[in-house]
Parts: C-alpha cells; structure tokens; sequence
C-alpha cells in the first residue's frame, strides 16, 4: 500500500469514530455544578450516615421482611462450574448489582494478594515469560429478589402452565458474591482470570431445588431438563456459566491433567476461532484462562495449581 | 489552542472559563472512544473535576494536562469496558441492561474494530492517532502528550504502522 493510500486508508477507518453527537455544554456544566456541590456537602453526608443506618433497620422490621430478616443466611460455595446454552439474564428476579467501583492496577502479586484477599497464582514457569499487568476487580454482589407475580407472568409467556409458585416466596433474595478477581494480562492478548468460589447466601430453609426448578422453567426449560439441573444444582451447587443459545461458540469439556475443564471456542464468521476460554474450577479458585490459541489456553489452564 | 492561553484558576469563574473553551473539544475526543455520549460528557466533566483539584496542573501547562488526561481516560474507560464485556460473559449473574437501539446502532462493525484495534496498540500510539484524527496539528499534539514537536511526525507514522499491522492481523487485509 502506497504511504499516502495508507494514511488515507488509516484517516478513514478512525474517523469512523467520529461521534455522531454534538456535546452538550449546558448539560456538561449542571453536572460540574452538580459534582463540586457533591464534593462541598461529602462531610454533611458522613453525619447522615448513621441516621441511614437506623433506616435500614427498620426498613427490615417491616411486616413483609421479618420473617426473611430473623431467617439464618444459608451460605454455599459454588465450586463447580456448569455450561448451559441458555439465557440467563431473562430469569425474572429483579436484580441489584452493587460494587465498590475497584478496578485498580496494581504492581505485584504482593499487592495483589493483599487487596484480593487471596494469593493469586501464576502458571508454572517456563509456560509463559513475559511478565504480566495485574489488574483487581470488585467484589461484586448481586442481590437478587423474587417476585411471584414476575415469575408467573415469565412461565405464562414460556406456556408451562403446570408450574405452581409459592406465594411464600415473595421478596425473598438471593445474595452472590463474586469476587474480587485478579486479572493477569500478558502480550499477546492471553488473560488469566482467576477468583474465589463465589458464594451464594439464601435464607436457611429456602427449597433451592424447588425455585431452581421453576427458575428454569420460566426461562423456556423443558419440565425434565428443568428437574434434572436442579437436582444437579441442590446436590453440588454450581455456578451456571451461560452461553445463549445464539452465540456462535464451540463447547467441549476437555480432560487437562490438573482436573477436567470446560474449553469454549468464540468463532469468527468464517468459523475460525478469534478466542479460546478454558474455564476450571477447583475448590478454591475458578479460573478463566483466555487467548487466540487453544492450545495456548489449554497449556496455561494446565500450568495453574 | 483555543483561549483563554492563562489558566491560573483559583476559584470557580476560572473554572468555568476553561470548561467553555475547552470543554466540547474534549468530549469529542472522548466521544471517538466511548460511543455512549452520556459517559462521554460525564468523563470529560471529571476530567475538569480532577484539574481543578490538581493546582500543579494549573499554569501553561494546562491544555497539555487536560487533553492528556482526557485521551488517557478514554482509553482506560474503553479498556474497562472490553474487560467488563469478558467478565459478563463469564459471570453470567452480572448482565449490562439490555442494550438500546441507539447503542445497537452506533456499535457499527467499523467502529467496533477500530476501537478493539486501538485497545490492544500500546497507549502511547491510540493516543497518537486519537488526537490526530480529531484535527489536532503536530505542535497541539507536542503539547497534549508532552513530546518534542520535531519527533511528532515520526510518532504518528509508527502509530499509524503498528494500527494498520493489528487491524491487518484481526481483521485482514481486504478493506
């Protein structure tokens, strides 16, 4: 390619990016305001902190949360990890993400292990050479609440009119959480994943099998597939690890001498791989190992404790 | 570089003079990175948030420190996203809320690879060819990135270079 056919090639792939908007100046300056007046009042807030608190409390001695609130959280460790080719973000539970906003570089697997929480591990060496970039992410918690009227509404939609929801379970939640995660990137676009079981806390006595069952049934889940994963579920809980049904993908389970692992292959239009995951779970870490290679994913995902 | 040339600031009406000369060029530059325009007007609103509270940032040296910062943010902000996109895949209980007609819009397949192109470039080269491509001449560019101006020309063609071999590499040759 001649310079000059480069250059323009180049001008017009990145002016591609031009936005198609105007800038706003009179909505960017209320929000300055908005933000300096945040900064001006942050003190005021902490004073207001501890009235909140005894908001909170009372909201959970509301009628319709006491039983829930003097229910013992049941905690389970999801150490296993499940491959559906399903959806799973049209389960109808009305879902609250909260984070601490942490996506912070960090220096060192010391500094790493010491605001993870854990002490990240890296492949045995001689796998990969380079050094990495760490990088640390959330925790994150997800809160999830039921609402029977939603759960029908989604099973009269999916037509599975045998399907029954108690009225009992109405506001009851669903805590994950998940995480931090440390992220090691490599050259080469070879990310290492890896993270701590997450853990799933429901009221003590809630009948997990039962809402699995119906869970899955209101997203299109045949009755005896539905049985089956629940069953599956309450015995070893598992983290589900969907993929849509639509997304063009290759999934295998691969035999690695380190434990048996789950490889899925993203696939470009024409078929080729553009990424291979290779997702293991032991019963202290799960870990997504990902690159352009599979044999590269697998390799790395063998190299890990 | 547009006015006011002085951005001693001591209180808000300095504040407010930078922000309205410099303000819709930023967001702009932004914007090339960050297809949704409102993150893209709420970070270039930070990046003034964060001079203002950076005195050693005020003085002569304070287009160079916002353009810089801005493209910096960008780049971290588009990073972000593609790294949060990998954990929502694999964390399938945290899901972005379905996406709108305007963002399945905008995230044409061009704009997708150009900006997957100028992730994966070393910073220094995406910021290159950022500011480039929004009209930015060589002697702004020495200012915003803090580069000797007679090596300015040399730096875009290696950006230019290592862009046209990673879009090559992903994407083939053919266009």
């Amino acid at each position: 390619m001649e310079t000059n056919h480069k250059d323009q090639w180049i001008a017009d792939r990145l002016a591609t990016l031009e936005p198609r908007w105007s800038p706003n100046v009179a909505r960017g300056r209320a929000l300055l305001a908005s933000k300096l007046e945040k900064r001006n009042h942050s003190l005021t807030w902490i004073a207001v902190a501890s009235a909140t608190a005894v908001v909170c409390i009372a909201v959970l001695a509301l009628p319709a949360t006491r039983a829930l609130a003097q229910q013992l959280w049941y905690r389970l460790i999801l150490n296993r990890i499940e491959v559906v080719r399903l959806d799973l973000s049209k389960l109808p539970l009305q879902m609250q993400v909260t984070t601490n906003g942490l996506e912070q570089r960090v220096y060192d697997m010391e500094e790493a292990a010491r605001k993870a929480g854990f002490r990240p591990y890296l492949p045995a060496p001689g796998v990969l050479r380079a050094n990495p970039s760490i990088t640390i992410t959330g925790p994150i918690s997800v809160e999830q609440t039921i609402h029977v009227r939603d759960i029908e509404s989604a099973l009269v939609r999916v037509e599975a009119s045998d399907v029954q929801v108690p009225a009992e379970w109405e506001g009851i939640q669903l805590r994950t959480q998940i995480g931090p995660m440390v992220e090691l990137n490599y050259p080469g676009r070879v990310h290492i994943l890896q993270a701590r079981p997450m853990e799933l806390s429901i009221a003590s006595g809630f009948p997990l099998e039962h809402f699995a069952e119906v869970a899955f049934r209101s997203i299109g889940v045949s009755s005896w597939e539905a049985r089956a994963m629940a069953q599956r579920f309450a015995a070893n809980p598992a983290w589900f690890l969907d993929i849509p049904p639509d997304a063009v993908v290759n999934i295998q389970e691969v035999s690695l001498q380190a434990s048996p692992a789950m490889l899925i292959e993203e696939l470009d239009d024409k078929g080729a791989v553009k990424r291979a995951t290779v997702v293991r779970s032991t019963s202290e870490r799960m870990y997504s190992v990902s690159s352009e290679n599979r044999e590269l994913s697998m390799k790395i995902a063998d190299a890990l404790p | 570089m547009a006015e006011p040339r002085e951005m001693e600031v001591s209180n808000s009406e300095g504040l407010d003079a930078i922000f309205r000369a410099h303000y819709e060029r930023i967001a702009r530059v932004i914007g090339r990175v960050i297809h949704d325009q409102a993150r893209a007007e709420e970070l270039a609103v930070d990046i003034f948030l964060k001079w203002w509270r950076n005195p050693q940032a005020h003085g002569e040296h304070a287009e160079g420190w916002l353009y810089r910062t801005a493209v910096r943010e960008a780049l971290d902000e588009l990073r972000r996203q593609i790294r949060r996109s990998r954990f929502e895949r694999l964390f399938s209980f945290v899901r972005e809320s379905p996406k709108n007609p305007e963002h399945l819009y905008a995230v044409n397949a061009e704009q997708h690879r150009v900006r997957s192109v100028l992730e994966a470039l070393s910073r220094r080269h995406a910021e290159l060819l950022l500011l480039r491509s929004q009209g930015f001449s060589y002697q702004e560019i020495a200012v915003s990135l803090a580069v000797n101006p007679d090596y300015v020309g040399s730096l875009v063609k290696r950006a230019q270079k290592a862009f046209q071999k990673e879009y090559w590499k992903r994407y083939g040759n053919e266009s």
